[in-house]
């Protein structure tokens, strides 16, 4: 179990400590307004080692964010952390953001900017590097933006596919539509290419 | 970048004017498992970055996982990582375990741990005869794969699979192994033991192998702790964590067994730790061995303690992390359910994942031609990266 020594520092860190079993001890982060803060306490309390960051749409705008994290003095327990986060989406016809900085400088193959426009969760990948990755992931994946994240390049799907396939909404016939588009697109590539590049 | 990767950049830099290239390694190329591309950044013969791009392989398992029943998900996520499909067995299993709040018996605790060891060894023994092929020699991975062979076919016997089992189920295991199998592994594992040390003894003292691995590819040990390594990279790194005994599952907790760790965390460290993994995993299989010679009969929870997870079966609601210790790191699995037959949320937690992007950082300042020498001592396994 989780030594109370940890335990008190979930408490300053703002989470409630759930204890579920003696590997996982398990906290919930009531006020996710904190959320960077209190995972730098965390991190300054020692938990240092990142194991995993992902989320799961809840239902309309609302996500759970799920933490994995271990503490290398005590690596016998682990702590997962989760918390509730809601996308708001911009009033109006607010610009939308382009979450993407093409990789930084000088990235070659870099993407193709991909928007978005909501409002961001703060990145954890000030706090723990290896967030990055699982940020990059959940961005394609749910449609979160990570304020401060300078990388939210896609990492799995096309960078031309605008959709988001972990969330409830999403609907499967889009992605068949796209990949029939590609197909579309490919074979008039091919014939423009067979007639010197005129139809 | 670490002021580690500056001063080798700074040591090692051409004073002759070269001109800095651009190009992609993949997604198909021969040196490489499976389809990812490594854009590469080069000065001369001199690696700068190195990009990885992946998703070629991509296949919405996660997605695939929530929109039909569990019971349905076992074959998708053992197809992650189709080297250790026992690991992403438990790893499924271990997650329904956990919802149910149940333990599988004792017998079928120790037919896992010897099984996930078999498994281990097998994976292993793949890493080795492929890094072999990236440092330009041909003949282990006839050597590894005859090994490995041995290995499968237990395998085969055991579940009528090679590669993909589905042999530990929620709340024990698939059937007992048949007549003589004990016997047959006994045997396997003595003809690996003495492969091992032959192996060794071809590596350990050769020139070549030591010049295109010592101090080549360093990953520092804070390094890799904050960029979320694990396994034999972190272990090579000289940080011994192993969730085997840091956490440990299973019947880990009543086996001796030693953590092997590196100092440099280059690839003769990482290869040196799979190596004696591949020793202390023998050990770990023969003390399972001789414990299942006594233990207990049932290898499967009865009915009523779990339910047959089939089609219809309603889970219980609630969220799980299982991990186990792959051959490759952490493996984890994260389970949401909400009462109906059909998961909330499934995540993979994939080690090769952050392994692979540490590419950049290891391979900075080095030749081009120690690229896949790196990139083979990660053991990277696409298909679990992609998903």
């Amino acid at each position: 179990m989780l030594p109370e020594v940890l335990q008190q520092l979930v408490r300053e860190a703002g989470g409630e400590p759930l204890l579920l079993d003696a590997r996982n001890q398990r906290a919930i982060l009531s006020d996710a307004g904190n959320v960077e803060l209190m995972c730098k306490k965390l991190r300054n309390g020692g938990f240092t080692r990142l194991i995993d960051f992902t989320a799961r749409h809840h239902e309309a705008d609302e996500f759970e964010m799920h933490l994995v994290l271990r503490h290398p003095d005590h690596a016998h327990c682990g702590l997962s952390l989760k918390w509730k986060w809601q996308v708001k989406k911009p009033a109006g016809d607010a610009p939308k953001e382009s979450y993407n900085e093409d990789g930084g400088a000088g990235q070659p193959g870099g993407h193709a900017p991909r928007q978005a426009g909501f409002a961001s969760h703060p990145s954890l990948s000030r706090v723990w590097p290896a967030a990055g990755l699982c940020e990059r992931e959940i961005f394609e994946m749910f449609g979160i933006p990570f304020a401060g994240n300078e990388n939210l390049a896609p990492l799995l799907l096309d960078e031309r596919f605008r959709d988001n396939p972990l969330r409830k909404d999403f609907q499967p016939e889009k992605a068949k539509t796209y990949a029939e588009s590609l197909l579309e697109q490919r074979d008039e590539d091919a014939m423009l290419e067979a007639v010197g590049g005129e139809l | 970048m670490t002021q580690h990767a500056d001063r080798r950049l700074e040591k090692r830099f051409d004073p002759l004017l070269t001109e800095k290239v651009v190009f992609a390694v993949g997604p198909q190329h021969p040196s490489l498992p499976a389809p990812v591309a490594l854009n590469v950044q080069a000065d001369g013969e001199l690696i700068e970055r190195v990009y990885p791009e992946v998703g070629y392989m991509h296949r919405g398992v996660e997605h695939l996982c929530q929109t039909r029943p569990l019971a349905q998900c076992a074959p998708l996520l053992s197809r992650c990582d189709w080297l250790s499909g026992h690991f992403a067995d438990y790893i499924y299993s271990n997650a329904i375990e956990q919802l149910y709040n149940v333990e599988a018996p004792e017998r079928a605790q120790w037919l896992r741990t010897l099984v996930l060891e078999l498994n281990r060894i097998s994976s292993h023994l793949f890493w080795w005869g492929q890094l072999g092929l990236e440092a330009g020699a041909i003949t282990p991975v006839f050597w590894a794969m005859r090994e490995r062979e041995l290995l499968l076919d237990l395998f085969y016997e055991l579940t009528g699979s090679r590669w993909h089992h589905h042999w530990i189920i929620p709340g024990g295991v698939n059937g007992e192994p048949p007549l003589g199998w004990y016997g047959r592994v006994s045997s396997a594992l003595r003809q690996v033991a003495e492969a091992v040390e032959h192996y060794e003894r071809f590596y350990s003292d050769n020139a070549i192998w030591i010049n295109r691995s010592e101090l080549i590819g360093t990953l520092d040990a804070d390094f890799a702790l904050i960029s979320g390594a694990s396994g034999p990279v972190l272990r090579a790194s000289g940080v011994a964590h192993d969730l085997r005994r840091d956490q440990p599952y299973l019947k880990y907790a009543e086996v001796e067994f030693d953590i092997p760790s590196g100092e440099h965390g280059d690839v003769l460290d990482r290869y040196r730790v799979r190596m004696e993994e591949i020793r202390q995993s023998i050990s770990i299989a023969g003390h399972c061995l001789e414990e299942l010679a006594s233990v207990g009969d049932d290898a499967q929870l009865r009915d009523g303690e779990i339910p047959e997870i089939n089609n219809e079966t309603e889970l219980p609601k609630g969220d799980v992390y299982a991990a186990v210790e792959g051959p490759r790191g952490e493996m984890g699995l994260t389970l949401v359910t909400n009462g109906g037959a059909v998961p909330e949320r499934v995540h993979l937690r994939a080690p090769s994942l952050y392994h692979l992007f540490l590419l950049d950082e290891l391979c900075r300042g080095y030749l081009l031609a120690d690229l896949f020498v790196i990139f083979g001592s990660l053991d990277i396994m696409i298909g679990e990266v992609d998903r």
